[in-house]
């Protein structure tokens, strides 16, 4: 991993953070669902760069949310990483179909959704209730998958640039 | 160069890290080593959030105005909700009115001079996975705001502000499950307290008093008193659904809150005074200086406030 790739990764973070904050959150958010950009470029950085990027992302990522947050601090973090691994394993796998992104990042948005409500009720200090939950969840992923149309293949193309030697995983 | 062996260590190092910063969190609460972590990233991306969010207003403001296309059921709500509260006040006997009005005169005095309200407008919402509701406004701890401090809108009550940074806060909701505030009826008396149920949810009332009368329409105010930051006689909703407790210890309704969680624009957070006042002390100092007599009601003393669409 270069030091330009760790920088313009920073980057992206904190950018998609801040927008996932200021900009998507005023989207309509039918049964409370809302984009979850953050967890979408750590999906696409996963798929391009393979579970170890997938991972780091994800836990960067997770603990920014959770700074600038009300719940428990590495509670997203913990999700974002276990989950930016997990689709990592799927690297490799999306010039097979250009479904492969889009399906992959429907699967961690429920794999997030599920992941965190269970930490927050384990955690005890987050009110969390399975209705709430599952009366979100289609909203959720079905922005989430709209934005990985976009953020898989633009991460992707800044990857293979910023890669000298093609692909790393 | 990166085996899957590598990545799954980073994996194993990462969730336990994750874990430990959990625990630390949830075992020092909220002064512990990480609330100046929280109140770093507060500090540094406020200013940026505030920038955005200028920028991006007109969005919430464009999705909203959608919503008023079809807005003839909106409308009809709102129509309904307000033949409510009418008659709701028509109950009120000659007697309750005037006790009404004499308290309303008792703690708008009491109120004349105590508060100061701060205008604000929110800059950022609570992300996409995490199932909180909260929301980031551009006051901090420079123009006054303090941990606890009651928000506000013209129609009622919207939340209690819970981490200040230096330009911004975090205000949780109403509707946010983790909020419990106590409310009286506006008509009885009677005390309880509501708690959130989650956004598009109403809220749920639970009455102590198992003599006390509650019905649809009833209008709840917030309680305050000595030991809570909430201002009283803050509208908070009306009552649209009894609840049946079997052998419960309260009774229970469903409540509709007056402030729109889905369209919020001015706020206002309701600074109390720095010295609050003895028990006894109802009688404030002269108003000489005091520009409006019950700050609880009116939250926006910006005049460049933009008129929701």
């Amino acid at each position: 991993m270069t030091v330009s790739k760790v920088g313009i990764g920073t980057l992206a973070v904190v950018t998609a953070a801040l927008l996932e904050l200021t900009l998507l959150a005023r989207l309509p958010a039918f049964g409370g669902g809302r984009p979850a950009l953050v967890l979408v470029l750590v999906v696409a950085c996963a798929l391009s760069d393979g579970p170890a990027a997938g991972a780091l992302v994800g836990f960067g990522g997770g603990l920014l949310l959770d700074l600038l947050g009300d719940h428990p601090v590495g509670l997203l973090a913990f999700t974002f990483c276990l989950v930016g691994y997990l689709a990592g394993l799927f690297a490799g796998q999306e010039e097979r179909s250009t479904l492969v992104p889009l399906l992959v990042a429907g699967l961690a948005s429920v794999g997030a959704v599920v992941c965190y409500g269970v930490l927050a009720a384990v955690s005890g200090q987050v009110p969390v209730s399975a209705g709430g939950i599952v009366r979100g969840l289609p909203t959720t992923v079905l922005y989430d998958v709209a934005l990985a149309a976009f953020v898989v293949p633009a991460v992707a193309a800044l990857s293979r640039r910023l890669t000298p030697g093609g692909q790393l995983h | 160069m990166r085996g899957p062996r590598r990545a799954r260590l980073l994996l194993v190092l990462l969730l336990l890290t994750a874990v430990t910063l959990v625990t630390l969190d949830v075992r020092a609460g909220r002064a512990g080593p990480l609330a100046g972590l929280r109140s770093a990233a507060g500090d540094t991306f406020g200013p940026v959030e505030r920038a955005l969010s200028g920028a991006f207003r007109p969005v919430g403001g464009f999705f909203a105005g959608l919503g008023h296309l079809g807005g003839y059921k909106d409308e009809y709500d709102a129509e309904a909700r307000q033949v409510a509260q009418l008659q709701a006040q028509l109950r009120m006997t000659e007697r309750v009115r005037a006790q009404a009005q004499h308290y309303a005169e008792l703690f708008g005095l009491a109120s004349r001079g105590q508060y100061r309200i701060v205008a604000a407008r929110p800059v950022a919402f609570s992300g996409g996975i995490d199932t909180e509701s909260t929301v980031t406004i551009d006051a901090g701890s420079r123009d006054g705001v303090r941990v606890g401090e009651a928000v506000v809108t013209g129609s009622g009550l919207v939340g209690k502000v819970i981490r200040v940074s230096s330009s911004t806060s975090l205000v949780v909701l109403l509707v946010d499950p983790s909020l419990k505030v106590g409310v009286r009826v506006a008509s009885t008396s009677a005390i309880g307290d509501v708690q959130g149920q989650g956004l598009g949810k109403p809220l749920r009332l639970r009455l102590f008093d198992l003599r006390a009368t509650i019905k649809v329409g009833d209008q709840l105010v917030t309680l305050g008193g000595t030991g809570e930051t909430y201002v009283p006689e803050v509208p908070v909703g009306t009552v649209t659904a009894i609840e049946q407790v079997p052998g419960g210890l309260y009774k229970a309704a469903l409540v509709n809150p007056y402030v729109d969680f889905g369209g919020l624009d001015i706020l206002g957070v309701v600074i109390a005074n720095p010295t609050p006042p003895k028990r006894g002390a109802v009688l404030p100092p002269p108003p000489a200086a005091s520009a409006r007599p019950t700050p609880a009601r009116g939250a926006s003393p910006t005049p460049s406030g933009r008129p929701s669409p």
